[in-house]
């Protein structure tokens, strides 16, 4: 269920309710949790074998790292266990149809046909998310960096606490699990209201809205000048952002209500000076996962090669998190190209240093800023479209620039091209505001009442006027 | 004020907002102009029935360009709204007044062929919902029957769900506006308004845009071999019913496709076009118009499916001829 439908209005409602009926720990977090298993079972009743299965087997090999006979091998073995039986469900559910189709295409490459019924595997919602959010707690557990869980209910919590359970934040073991081990009470403030509202409006006005034009851009590009795939790239890019960091700030501040402190995902990405610097504002839970327990291991392990052991881990950690996007090599490629982005960082360090003494400060981060913010743009441009065709088609008409703005004959007006205009420049101009006064959200909470009113009054009217007709499933969800 | 009470007052605060939001979609709509507003223009010409109209012509925007319902010797309408299905048309019937003798039904193959999508979309009838018709017994059921899934869904929204479903409209207005102001290949006034011959598009769009257009528009017209769904003969044979009934003469025509697509999709596709509705329509008693020869020009067409001023000078020369014949 989507926090914004009536479903979760009623779910919520319960369990409010639930929670007051008693102030115990251990009560309030068997209640959370019995909900958090209802909500992911809202999905499918059948999914929540594999949170469970998640559960009972980062939980066990936990307790195994713990016992007084282990020695540092048998940790280890266990620690290989964990991660094969962890990333082995996660391959089977989310990528065996792509392996499977990549098998068969060579297969049929080499003129083999086989003759075997194709599986369709339905992808279990949020399981790139809550796997990698157990593995974090095996893994710190056997590097010692937190101690053993050894309450069954704190764990289960900590892997499908349901806020953040379908689409994240990625939750540290470090930072969730000695919450659930102080009271947990509830809190209504003003800023975790205006941080949900600020959510849904990104997600449901912004990023719905744009999606029409956007998925109209993508599916008729033939034919589409420049200044269309332009705009359909920035489209989705803000679409992208606003679904992506709309529902990590509903996640947030639903987090907060119930007492719970979820890490921040998203630190203004788009003022970003350089592709590193874009991932460490940018989905941060699973960027610095990324780079803790993917990118610092090949670092130290290809350390002989020195920079270019640097160069070649930055390029294979961000194939791996295309991948972790979706089973298709246009993800692929999307990681691709930001790692080569990153591993370039490396031998132009020097020069780029050279660059920015010899420019004046602003000059220097705008050029900057407007480069890696294109850079992004093409990247996204590959990450949405179906095909490498489409992809290479659109990518070759953004960079060479046909100066053709003629949009008649395109039928952009029936695909809401001038309405999604509007939302781009209103979050541009949101966009800017925040990065000179800071988050929306906090300048509201000390914001007169009358300002206030205003903007709670109008977000209401925006909200039931603008609507969308159909909903737009959280892109986030399918990864 | 304690944080919760704050909290509650800015929740009390947004519904107060919500509340608004729907005042104003009760009463924007009468004002706010989009592209169904058409609609509204129909609907009270035929409420009105000002001009006593005996023919009325149906069909998508190529009906609206390709038309000049003046031309008949006989007051007669061109009914024609973009997107307009063979569904909408028939919610339209119910609201013919008693002086019609003739309804001309303007085909298309390719819409003719879907089965999915060939209803309307709930835009389209909260419009003509929002413009006061309210859907007959008769009507509800004869759609009812040939879309069991998608009709029951749209007819049987209380009228709560239509007013908000009506917010498309100012989203809407937004783009129709943008549009105005940037291109200068519309008549939306016209459009909106005109009853008789409510030609959009004022100038054709280039050859290279016409080139990609033609090619979008043949390769949605998958295989050349053409069928008619299931769905769009049923309402055909539906209308028909309708029209015999009531001692209305239906005349159901095939327009001419640009060249180009006709290249693509080759003339035996034509043929079958023409075979199979021929065959559809005079089953039901009423008289099938080929038109699909009346010109094969690219210099008749706007743009893919659009017909310039004498190409629509043409067809309806053809329409009046067949309606004169009868």
């Amino acid at each position: 269920m989507l926090f914004y439908t009536p479903e979760f209005l009623i779910f919520s409602l319960l369990l409010v309710a639930a929670l007051l009926i008693s102030q115990h720990a251990t009560y309030r977090k068997t209640v959370l949790l019995l909900f958090s298993y209802v909500f992911y079972m809202w999905w499918n009743p059948a999914f929540i074998l594999l949170i469970l299965y998640s559960t009972g087997l980062n939980y066990l090999v936990g307790l195994k790292f713990g016992s007084p006979t282990a020695s540092d091998a048998t940790k280890k073995t266990w620690l290989i266990v964990a991660l094969v039986l962890n990333l082995g469900m996660l391959a089977a559910f989310k990528y065996f149809g792509f392996f499977e189709d990549n098998l068969l295409y060579f297969m049929k490459l080499f003129g083999y046909e086989p003759h075997w019924t194709t599986v369709n595997i339905i992808l279990p919602v949020g399981i790139s998310f809550y796997t990698f959010q157990a593995m974090n707690y095996t893994i710190d557990v056997y590097r010692g960096k937190i101690p053993i869980c050894r309450s069954p209910l704190d764990f289960a919590l900590f892997v499908s606490f349901f806020p953040q359970l379908i689409a994240g934040p990625i939750v540290r073991a470090s930072e969730f699990i000695p919450q659930l081990q102080k009271d947990v009470r509830m809190s209504v403030r003003e800023h975790d209201f205006w941080l949900i509202l600020k959510g849904l409006f990104k997600k449901v006005i912004i990023a719905d809205n744009i999606a029409v034009f956007v998925d109209y851009v993508f599916a008729n590009h033939q034919g589409m000048p420049s200044s269309i795939i332009w705009l359909a790239a920035i489209g989705f890019t803000i679409q992208i952002y606003c679904d992506f960091s709309g529902y990590t700030d509903m996640a947030i501040g639903i987090g907060r209500i119930l007492g719970f402190e979820l890490p921040i995902n998203f630190r203004k990405p788009f003022f970003s000076g350089s592709i590193s610097e874009f991932w460490r504002k940018w989905h941060i839970s699973l960027s610095s996962w990324i780079n803790e327990y993917v990118f610092m291991p090949m670092v130290l392990a290809m350390r002989h090669l020195a920079n270019f052991g640097i160069m070649l881990a930055a390029v294979l950690t961000f194939c791996l998190v295309g991948l972790w996007h979706g089973p298709a090599w246009t993800f692929v490629v999307f990681g691709l190209l930001h790692g080569l982005a990153i591993a370039a960082e490396v031998p132009t360090k020097r020069i780029r240093k050279r660059i920015r003494k010899k420019l004046p400060e602003k000059v220097h981060r705008r050029i900057v800023v407007t480069t890696t913010l294109i850079f992004i743009l093409i990247t996204f441009i590959v990450f949405r479209a179906p095909d490498f065709r489409t992809a290479g088609s659109m990518v070759k008409r953004f960079i060479l620039f046909d100066f053709n703005f003629s949009i008649t004959g395109l039928n952009l007006g029936y695909a809401a091209f001038f309405s999604s205009l509007c939302l781009m420049a209103l979050f541009t101009l949101l966009h800017l505001f925040s990065n000179k006064k800071g988050s929306i959200d906090d300048w509201l909470v000390a914001a007169p009442k009358s300002t206030k009113l205003l903007f709670a009054v109008g977000t209401g009217v925006f909200l039931t006027v603008f609507w969308p007709l159909s909903q737009t499933p959280f892109i986030y969800f399918q990864f | 004020m304690g944080e919760p009470i704050r909290v509650l007052s800015l929740v009390l605060a947004v519904l107060a907002g919500v509340v608004a939001g729907l005042i104003i979609l009760a009463f924007s709509y009468a004002y706010v102009p989009n592209d169904l507003e058409r609609v509204s223009t129909l609907l009270r010409a035929l409420d009105a029935n000002e001009d006593q109209v005996e023919v009325v012509v149906f069909g998508s925007s190529i009906a609206m360009g390709g038309v000049d319902a003046g031309q008949f010797p006989v007051p007669a309408y061109n009914l024609g709204t973009t997107g307009q299905t063979l569904a909408q048309a028939r919610l339209l019937i119910q609201e013919l007044p008693p002086t019609v003798n003739t309804i001309i039904l303007v085909l298309e193959a390719m819409s003719l062929e879907m089965n999915q999508g060939n209803f309307m979309v709930p835009d389209v009838y909260n419009a003509y919902w929002m413009n006061g018709l309210r859907i007959e017994e008769v009507t509800r059921n004869d759609l009812e029957e040939i879309f069991p899934d998608a009709a029951p869904r749209i007819f049987s929204m209380s009228s709560f769900d239509q007013l908000l479903h009506s917010r498309w409209n100012l989203m809407q207005a937004i783009n129709r506006g943008g549009r105005g102001l940037v291109t200068d290949n519309l008549e939306l006034e016209r459009a909106a308004t005109d009853l008789f011959y409510p030609y959009t598009y004022t100038k054709s769009i280039t050859p290279e845009k016409m080139h990609v257009a033609v090619n979008r528009y043949a390769s949605l017209i998958r295989d050349d071999t053409f069928e008619v769904s299931s769905s769009n003969e049923a309402i055909i044979r539906q209308i028909a019913s309708y029209a015999r009934e009531r001692s209305i003469h239906l005349i159901a025509a095939m327009p001419p496709s640009h060249p180009g697509v006709q290249e693509a999709t080759g003339d035996q596709y034509r043929v079958q076009v023409v075979e199979k509705l021929t065959r559809i329509v005079e089953e039901e008693g009423g008289q099938f118009v080929d038109g699909t020869q009346v010109f094969y020009d690219e210099k008749y067409f706007i743009d893919a499916a659009h017909f310039g001023h004498d190409g629509a000078m043409l067809f309806t020369r053809r329409l009046v001829d067949a309606w004169q014949e009868h």
